[in-house]
Order: C-alpha cells, then sequence, then structure tokens
C-alpha cells in the first residue's frame, strides 16, 4: 500500500457515493391505514433524484481521469440492487449493498447512514464522498452533515459546481441569496444540489454490462455499526385537503362572507 | 408588401393566422398576386407564340401588326384583371378565396375552400398555366429544334433568325425560371387532387429550392415561411432527423447485441413465452438467449386489467403455482349478473354453461400478478429490460424481421438533441415475438408490413376505465363478481360494468367501466360514463364512505374470432392482445393471451435450436405457431362465441344481443353455421356532431365521482417533459380543421387522460389543440378512434407513463 498523500497526487483518489431508493417523485403517496408511515409494497421505485446528480458528478470526475474509482453504495432490503445497478449503469466502478431490512429498515434514519457510510469510509480508504443533498421522501438533508462530523472531514454541502484541484476541493455553494465558493482539503463530504449537473441516462447497454460489475454484500454489524434508531414515529397523517373556496359577486359580498367566518 | 407583413408578423404567425387572412390587405395583396401571375403567364405564352411563328415559319409574315398586337395585349390584360378580381366580387361562391387557397398566407386553412373556389382554383393553376406552360414549352423545344436543323442548311436569313434567336434565349431563361417555380406547384396540385399524403416539410422544402430562383418570389415566398411556425408534432417519425440541420454531426450508431429471442412486452404473453421457452432450454439442457423488453419503468406497470383470471393456460404453464405464491389471493365466491336501469337492478340469473359464469375463476390485481410472472422468468434466466420501450422494427436485407431497436433518449421538445442525447440499442434476435398489448404500435407496421390483416375483418375496442377503492369493512365480501350492463349508456351503445371485492389484506374492491370503441355520439365521454355509472343506487351504497386510491385505463381488443390476423411472418410472430384474443363475453384475454406466448414459444423452440436448420429468411419463419393455434383451445372458445359481440349490432341492441345470445350460444353452443361481421373500423362509426345530442353528464361531487385530473394524477402518470410529444399528428392542420369543426373534436372525450383540449388561440378566434403528453396513459385509445386517423401513438422515453400498482 503506497502512503496515502502519494496516493492523491496519483490521481488515484476513490470516491463513495451514497444512492437511496426512495418512492417515485410521480407517484401519490398514500398513508398506511394504521398511520404507521406510507404504502411501499408495489409502488414505483426510484433513485434519489439528488443521488442521481451525485452519481454523475463522480463518474465525470472519473472520466477527467481526476479519480481512480467511483462505488456506489445503498443501505436497505434486497431491491436497493436495483438502484446500485442504475448506478453501475451510470458508470460507477462496483456497488456495495449494506443490507438492511425488516423494521430496522423502517426505522433508518440519517444518523444510521452516516454512520455506515463512516465505516465505509474508512474500510474502503475513500478520499471523497459524494451524496445528494437530500433524499425526496424523508427531506431530511442530515446525511452528508452528519458522515463529516462523525469522520471529522471538511463537508462541501449544496454543491452547484465541484472542482478538483490536486487535493483540494473547490465548491461553488447555493446558499441563501447567492452562491458561496469554498476550498475543502481531501478527505472530504460533498453533498449535490440540483444544479451541479444533468445526469445521464442509464442506457440499456450499460444496463447489460453492469449486471457483469460486481455488488458486495455486507451488514452494518459487519461494519460495527449498531443501526437501532433512537425515534419513534407517533403517526403518519396525509396533509389537510385543500378546502374549495367561494365566488363572490361584490366587494359587500366578500365582506360580508369573511365578517361571517370570523376573520375580520 | 408580403415582405413587409412578414416582418412584422415574424416568428407570431399563428397568433395573426387567422385574423391576417380575413383582412383586406390578404385580399388585395392575394389578387395583386394572381393578376401578376396570371397576366406575366399569358404575356410569356404569347410572345412564345409570336418567336415561335416568327422562327419556325420565317417567310410567312405572319407577324401581327402593331394594332394587333395591342389588342391582344389589352386582351390579356382584362383577362388578367377578371382573374384576379372575380373571387373578390362573387363573395357568395368563393367566400375568403385568397384567405383560404394558401396565395397570400402559406398555411393550410382551417376553413376549407368551397366547392366553387376549388373548381376555380383548379381551372386557373391546372387548366390556364398548365396549357400556357404546355404551350412555351413546346414551342421552345420546337423552335430549337428548327433552329439546329435550318441553321446547317442555309445562312440567307441568318442575320433575321440571329436577331430574334437572341431575343428567344433571353425568353427561355425566363420561361425555364417560370417553369421551375410552377413544376413543383402543379405536381402539388395534382397530387392533392389525388389526395395523396404530402409531407408538409418536403413540400415547404421543395418550395423553397425553388423560391431562389423565381421570377416573381412573392408566391413561393409566402408559401414558405411556414417553417418558422411552431409545430404541434415534433417527433422524427414525422419529421426525419436525417434532413435537419440542428441533427447534424449527432453520431447516430446504435450498439447492437445478439440474443436467440427477443420479446416485445413484459405483460401475461410476452413473459408466459418467455418462461416457457427457457423451460424447455432447461428441460432439454440448450443454452437459449432470450431478452425482454418492457416499457413500463418496471414489469407490471403499465398492465390493466379488471381482473377476473381463469387459471387454465397458468396451471399449464407453471402447475407449481400456489405453491410459487403466486398473487391469486381471492377466488370468485359469488356471481351477479344484472341489467341497469336508471334507478333499478334487474337481476339476470346466470346459468351453467353461460361465458359469464366465473366458478373456478380468482379475481386477481393484474399487475401484481405480472410482477410475480417476471419473477418467475428471471428466475429461469430471462433477461427482463423494463424501462427500456421498443421503438422500432429491424428487417434484414430479405425483407425479414432482425430484431427491434429501444428508443432513443434525450430528445427536447422541439425535436433537437439534448445534451444528455443517447441512441437506443439494437437487439438482434432468431426470433422477434410481439406481445405489445392491445393495439401496440409495432404490431400496427407490421401488419402493412406483411399485410397481416388480407384476410381478416378489422379490429374492433373498446376503453375499460378502472377504479380501486377501499371501501368499508361492513360492505366488503371478498369474493363477490358483480357486472352490469344497460344504464348509463344507451341500447345500442355496448358496454357494462364490472365490480370485485378482492381479498388482499384491506377492504379492496376493484371496478371498472367498459365502453365499445364504435359508439356513434362524439359527445359521448366513457370517463363521464363510468362517473356516473358509480352514482347508481346499488353501487353507490357499496363506495359510499369508502376512499379512491388508484385509477387508469386501457383499450381493450373486441374483434374476437373474425378479427385475428395472420400470426407469424418472416422473423417475428404476434402473441397476445397485440392480435387480440380477448373473449369478450367472458370479459377475458389473460389466459388466451399466455396460452399463444406458450404456443409460440413451443412452436419456436425447435426451430431455434436446430443446428442443421436450413432456413429460407434470415430472420425464422415459423407457421407451427399458427398452425398450433388453431388446433388449441384458444380456437375453439374464440369460434363459439364470435357471433355475440356482433350480435349487438342490432336495431334492440344490448337487448338483442342479450336473446341472441340467449339462443344461440346457450343453446347451440356457438355451432350456428354462420359468423356475423363487425362494423367496420371504430374510427368510422362517429357521427358529425350536428347530427347528435350533446350529453348533459351531472358535476362530480368529490365524494364518488371525480374530475379528469384528480383521477389521472393517481394513476401516477410522468413522462420526462422535455420530449416530443408522443402522440403524433400526421398533420398538424387536421384537428382543428376535421375532427372540432365535424365532430366537435372528440378526443378531448374520449381519451381518459385529458390528454387532447382545444384551447383558444391567442388572437381570440379560431382554436389550436393542444396535445398534454405527459398525461398520457398508454390506453392507445386515441390511435384508434380518432376519426380523421391523423393520430399515431408512438412510445415516449422508455419507463414514461403510468405507475399502476396492481391494476
Amino acid at each position: 500500500m503506497l502512503p496515502l498523500r502519494f496516493r492523491r497526487v496519483t490521481m488515484s483518489a476513490r470516491v463513495l457515493v451514497g444512492v437511496k431508493r426512495v418512492i417515485d417523485y410521480a407517484v401519490k403517496i398514500r398513508v398506511k391505514p394504521d398511520r404507521t408511515g406510507v404504502v411501499t409494497d408495489g409502488v414505483k421505485h426510484s433513485m434519489n433524484p439528488f443521488c442521481e446528480i451525485a452519481v454523475e458528478e463522480a463518474v465525470k470526475l472519473k472520466e477527467k481521469k481526476l479519480v481512480k474509482e467511483v462505488v456506489a453504495v445503498s443501505c436497505g432490503p434486497q431491491q436497493v440492487q436495483e438502484t446500485i445497478r442504475t448506478a453501475l449503469a451510470m458508470g460507477a466502478d462496483r456497488g456495495i449493498h449494506v443490507e438492511v431490512s425488516g423494521k430496522d429498515y423502517e426505522t433508518l434514519g440519517p444518523l444510521q447512514v452516516s454512520k455506515i457510510f463512516a465505516a465505509l469510509a474508512k474500510k474502503e480508504q475513500a478520499d471523497l464522498i459524494i451524496l445528494g443533498k437530500q433524499a425526496i421522501d424523508d427531506d431530511c438533508n442530515q446525511t452528508g452533515q452528519m458522515t463529516a462530523a462523525l469522520l471529522d472531514w471538511p463537508q462541501g454541502t449544496f454543491a452547484s459546481e465541484v472542482t478538483l484541484e490536486a487535493d483540494k476541493l473547490k465548491v461553488v455553494r447555493e446558499i441563501d441569496g447567492g452562491l458561496e465558493t469554498i476550498k475543502i482539503k481531501l478527505p472530504a463530504v460533498v453533498t449535490a444540489d440540483l444544479r451541479l449537473n444533468t445526469p445521464r441516462y442509464a442506457t440499456l447497454p450499460n444496463i447489460m454490462k453492469a449486471k457483469k460489475k460486481k455488488i458486495v454484500n455486507v451488514k452494518p454489524a459487519d461494519l460495527g455499526v449498531d443501526v437501532s434508531s433512537r425515534l419513534e414515529v407517533l403517526k403518519v397523517d396525509e396533509p389537510p385537503q385543500r378546502q374549495s373556496g367561494v365566488k363572490v359577486e361584490t366587494v359587500h359580498d366578500l365582506v360580508e362572507k369573511l365578517k361571517e367566518a370570523g376573520r375580520i | 408588401m408580403i415582405g413587409a407583413y412578414d416582418l412584422k408578423f415574424r416568428g407570431e404567425y399563428n397568433r395573426h393566422a387567422q385574423a391576417w387572412m380575413d383582412s383586406v390587405p390578404c385580399q388585395v395583396i392575394g389578387s395583386l398576386a394572381m393578376l401578376s401571375t396570371e397576366v406575366s403567364v399569358l404575356l410569356l405564352t404569347y410572345l412564345t407564340l409570336e418567336k415561335y411563328i416568327c422562327i419556325v415559319y420565317p417567310f410567312r409574315y405572319l407577324t401581327p401588326g402593331r394594332r394587333r398586337t395591342v389588342t391582344i395585349l389589352v386582351v390579356i390584360w382584362i383577362l388578367g384583371f377578371v382573374i384576379a378580381f372575380l373571387p373578390l366580387v362573387c363573395k357568395g361562391v368563393f367566400r375568403n378565396f385568397y384567405g383560404t387557397n394558401g396565395v397570400c398566407f402559406p398555411l393550410h386553412s382551417e376553413q376549407p375552400e368551397t366547392l366553387g373556389a376549388q373548381i376555380y382554383s383548379i381551372v386557373i393553376f391546372l387548366g390556364l398555366n398548365l396549357v400556357a406552360f404546355l404551350i412555351i414549352v413546346l414551342s421552345y423545344g420546337s423552335m430549337f429544334y428548327n433552329i439546329q436543323r435550318t441553321g446547317t442548311q442555309t445562312t440567307k436569313y441568318t442575320n433575321h433568325i440571329k436577331k430574334e434567336l437572341t431575343i428567344a434565349k433571353r425568353f427561355f431563361s425566363i420561361v425555364i425560371t417560370d417553369s421551375l417555380c410552377w413544376i413543383p406547384i402543379f405536381i402539388l396540385k395534382i397530387l392533392s387532387l389525388m389526395e395523396v399524403e404530402i409531407p408538409a416539410r418536403r413540400c415547404v422544402g421543395a418550395l423553397k429550392a425553388v423560391q431562389a430562383e423565381h421570377v416573381a418570389p412573392q408566391v413561393c415566398s409566402t408559401r414558405s415561411s411556414s417553417s418558422t411556425l411552431s409545430r404541434i408534432t415534433t417527433h422524427y417519425s414525422v419529421y426525419p432527423r436525417d434532413k435537419d440541420p440542428r441533427w447534424e454531426g449527432v453520431e447516430m450508431e446504435r450498439f447492437a447485441d445478439e440474443a436467440d429471442v427477443v420479446i416485445v412486452g413484459g405483460g401475461p404473453a410476452g413473459l408466459s413465452a418467455a418462461i416457457r421457452l427457457k423451460q424447455l432450454a432447461n428441460q432439454h439442457e440448450k443454452e437459449l438467449r432470450v431478452c425482454v423488453v418492457e416499457k413500463a419503468s418496471q414489469i407490471g406497470a403499465h398492465t390493466l386489467s379488471g381482473a377476473c383470471l381463469e387459471p387454465t393456460a397458468l396451471s399449464e404453464l407453471i402447475p407449481d403455482w400456489k405453491e410459487r405464491g403466486a398473487p391469486l389471493n381471492t377466488p370468485v365466491t359469488e356471481d351477479k349478473f344484472s341489467i341497469l336501469t336508471e334507478k333499478y337492478r334487474i337481476p339476470v340469473p346466470i346459468l351453467p354453461g353461460l361465458p359469464m359464469n366465473n366458478h373456478g375463476n380468482y379475481l386477481v390485481r393484474l399487475g401484481h400478478f405480472v410482477r410475480w410472472l417476471g419473477e418467475q422468468a428471471e428466475e429461469l434466466g430471462v433477461e427482463l429490460y423494463p424501462g427500456y420501450a421498443a421503438s422500432e422494427v429491424l428487417f434484414h436485407e430479405d425483407g425479414s424481421v432482425k430484431g427491434i431497436a429501444t428508443n432513443d433518449v434525450g430528445i427536447a421538445k422541439d425535436g433537437s438533441p439534448k445534451d444528455v442525447f443517447e441512441r437506443g440499442m439494437e437487439l438482434h434476435a432468431k426470433v422477434t415475438l410481439f406481445g405489445e398489448g392491445c393495439h401496440g404500435h409495432l404490431a400496427k407496421q407490421l401488419y402493412k408490413q406483411f399485410n397481416l390483416r388480407g384476410n381478416c375483418e378489422p379490429q374492433t375496442y373498446a376503453i375499460g376505465l378502472k377504479e380501486l377503492w377501499v371501501i368499508d369493512e361492513k360492505k366488503w365480501c371478498p369474493g363477490r363478481t358483480e357486472h352490469s350492463v344497460g344504464w348509463p349508456l344507451n341500447r345500442n351503445t355496448y358496454g357494462g360494468s364490472f365490480l370485485y371485492h378482492l381479498n388482499e389484506g384491506e377492504p379492496l374492491v376493484a371496478l371498472g367501466f367498459v365502453v365499445g370503441l364504435d359508439y356513434t355520439n362524439p359527445y359521448l365521454s366513457p370517463f363521464r360514463e363510468f362517473q356516473r355509472w358509480k352514482h347508481h343506487p346499488s353501487i353507490m351504497s357499496t363506495l359510499e364512505g369508502g376512499n379512491r386510491i388508484a385509477y387508469g385505463a386501457r383499450a381493450l381488443n373486441e374483434g374476437g374470432f373474425q378479427s385475428i390476423p395472420k400470426l407469424t411472418f418472416p422473423g417475428g410472430m404476434l402473441i397476445g392482445c397485440s392480435p387480440g384474443f380477448m373473449n369478450v363475453p367472458k370479459i377475458k384475454g389473460t389466459h388466451t393471451a399466455m396460452k399463444s406466448g406458450m404456443l409460440a414459444a413451443e412452436s419456436a423452440f425447435s426451430k431455434i435450436t436446430d443446428e442443421n436448420l436450413q432456413s429460407e429468411t434470415a430472420g425464422l419463419y415459423i407457421p407451427e405457431y399458427e398452425e398450433a393455434f388453431k388446433k388449441s383451445w384458444i380456437w375453439k372458445e374464440l369460434y363459439s362465441v364470435r357471433n355475440i359481440r356482433p350480435s349487438f349490432h342490432n336495431y334492440f341492441g344490448l337487448y338483442g344481443g342479450m336473446v341472441y345470445t340467449g339462443i344461440f350460444y346457450w343453446i347451440l353452443r356457438g355451432k350456428e353455421p354462420w359468423t356475423l361481421k363487425h362494423n367496420g373500423l371504430d374510427a368510422d362509426q362517429l357521427k358529425p356532431a350536428k347530427d347528435c345530442t350533446p350529453i348533459e353528464y351531472p358535476k362530480p361531487d368529490g365524494k364518488i365521482s371525480f374530475d379528469l385530473l384528480s383521477s389521472v394524477a393517481l394513476s401516477g402518470t410522468n413522462h420526462e417533459h422535455d420530449q416530443p410529444p408522443h402522440l403524433t399528428l400526421k398533420d398538424d392542420s387536421v384537428p382543428v380543421a376535421q375532427n372540432l369543426a365535424i365532430y366537435d373534436g372528440p378526443e378531448q372525450r374520449f381519451c381518459p387522460a385529458g390528454v387532447y383540449e382545444y384551447v383558444p388561440l391567442e388572437t381570440g378566434d379560431g382554436m389550436r389543440l393542444q396535445i398534454n403528453a405527459q398525461n398520457c396513459v398508454h390506453c392507445k385509445t386515441c390511435d384508434i378512434k380518432d376519426p380523421s386517423q391523423n393520430i399515431n401513438w408512438v412510445v415516449p422515453e422508455g419507463s414514461g407513463g403510468p405507475a399502476y400498482n396492481g391494476m
């Protein structure tokens, strides 16, 4: 094994990319009758759109020969292998499936996932972790930050432009009211925002090739990670239905109606 | 003048088109254009004739005197004025002649030309101009011939002839440019008279080429400007990319791969064929590569059916389906059939032996069943590729089918390539199975290519709409099956309903409504009939307090026995609902579709694996499938019920059909020696709107009945928005000119997803068609029912479409 410093200079960095399997954004969500969660069985799933952007960015770095290997990671039951397969078809080199199922999967949150990523980053000697800024199912926006904290690595969140210069990373961040450019040192964690790039398609020839790429199956326990959750879901409710409005003819009517409703 | 108006309206022609065509300047410019063209044509003819006489008969001194020339010129000018201004004077006959015939506006108008105007323009364009043109050409031909001949023989009159010759040469160049301009117009006019379809692009291209050389450019230039108009259809199947400058230099090479069998469509038929092939391969220890492409993002996500499944074919295919956990959870326990009137329900006894008897069948969520079939197929080593649609049939040089190509991705809405553009992939096979489901778009091409429908009747169709509800547990009777006919449809509209109580862990019912697409009233809306039907007292009582969780729609075949096309052709076979094996009175087609896939697999297997096989065509031809099909129980089953659907085409409609079924089916078991005919294409059945009464539908109450858009939202339908609409129009102007003008826009009503909308033009007068292709649930009804047969459904980017969960 070469010294860490030397590996980076020769552009042989390894990137871990997180890919989450989520309910497709076009599907109308239905809450389970017992209000413990949403119906997922048989529902169309796809890769979280921000994770697609993360994969694209990693693959671009690889195409520019700035990194050596892109590893796609997903946590969940057997089906997440489809999501990893998509990442492999987009250009990732291999996959790691961290198997979490049943009750553990239902309660799997950002903290557990970031523990897994931190452990994997050490195990795989990764130099860069690229994640989506958030997942469209729980909208947490925490995994990237937590992973950086657990590893004590610098973080470049909400990235809309990433430039790798030797062992430095220039990240343009989307912040309230504008853009912020920062320079951080590798190893680092980057989370992808919407404008970072346009993800490529997973084409059929690449899907076929991806079938030959390797996906390693690991359990959280193998990584020494405890995935038990400290949160308890009390109930999940549908958003209240919007009440239909009424049309009024005149200003007088409007005032009357508002008075009736007790607004004025 | 036209140039000035062109500048004014540049880039926004659509907005002003109608107003401009009706305006006075248009009329004036039109008539001026006509005047100058006709006068120049007549003058040219006259001058040519004069030169002709001068050169060919130089000794006769027939050269007209000054007076005669003046008279002739005056006559020509008068004639020109009459021709040009006659349409303006006789408004009654010609109406808006210049506005509609395209002289001052390049587009096909929404108001067709009147008969008088048509005859007039034919007489002028084809009669007068063609005659003049022929005279000019013949005269010049003859002149040059004479000059060649006499030039060598005599020098006496050389000087005289030389002078004439230079003039003649000058005229000749004028005539050449003139004829270059007119020839395309003559050809187009003749073609349009013969009702040949002219792709607008080519026409514009031809005229554009002419424009550069034209002596009187106004006529041509106005016509060519249509290319700047915004199009409805931008798909490359209508506007080929090889001539599109935006596609220059784009890599169009496709990656190709080889399989033994490629199957288009991962539904019951395609997956049954795949499973059977791999079963046989494993049994005979042969290597066999079977690939299935499916346009849905996951197997079963585009499947929609009732569904009451007859497990015959399944038991033949996978005898241990129970142990393998097939999702057949609800055996039919109770069977109800009734005729509905607005308020009442008249129960009809289901005698054993009637096709409606469902004893032994299962109520299923067919999408889940198909997903399970997919798992079985994958376990056997079938390669499934959901999310990739077959968009093209590939052919060998000998004309046999070579395989398919999947769709390209990354094309923008305007038809140009995006940065992420990726070409589709070619999948070659020894034999390709087409199981696209009802009215598949590749099958549609194959019918033409191999004339597969030459010996059968046109397919007839129906549209089925379906919802899933979670109802009050007290009203839930798992295994109950209810069917109805009658209200809200009239007796001459074929259709009916189903309501199935499913046993899927929660109090679930599947309900739906089917309407025969041979209906005649363009005001009928299958969607709203369905919504109205749910308010029938006997149905509403079940649904009250419940929650709708899913919605979807799909066309289905009803042609049955009479409409089965030829099933085999070199390199390919048709399976499942693509050719159409639906048993209409049973309202079941899954078992026949599965069986057809199995038969195709069995017939193909021995030929594919025979290493010594001498095939005449590069793609294997397997007529054994068709023979096996005719010996199978599908054939017998479809034969026996062949007359039931067409028996509804009688004055008494529904009641006549039921009496016929009672007598002939129940007593004779379909053994009657005659076969009734269907009514022909569903697209031809609509009556003009003026002959029909608009149907007043009640407003949805938001509890039992719903509006269209909230329904479509429940289907999970989505398409990448920045892609060319996959509902392509052969001609963008037809919807407004025909469908709206004559049938009051029936596509707004028969589309169950709100894809088609007529919206007012921005100028406020007239309408235009808007296609909301993202909403499309891939039901194919528009392609079937469009009265002008102008809509061609093609596949969108793979994985687009509905995302049904067990529909």
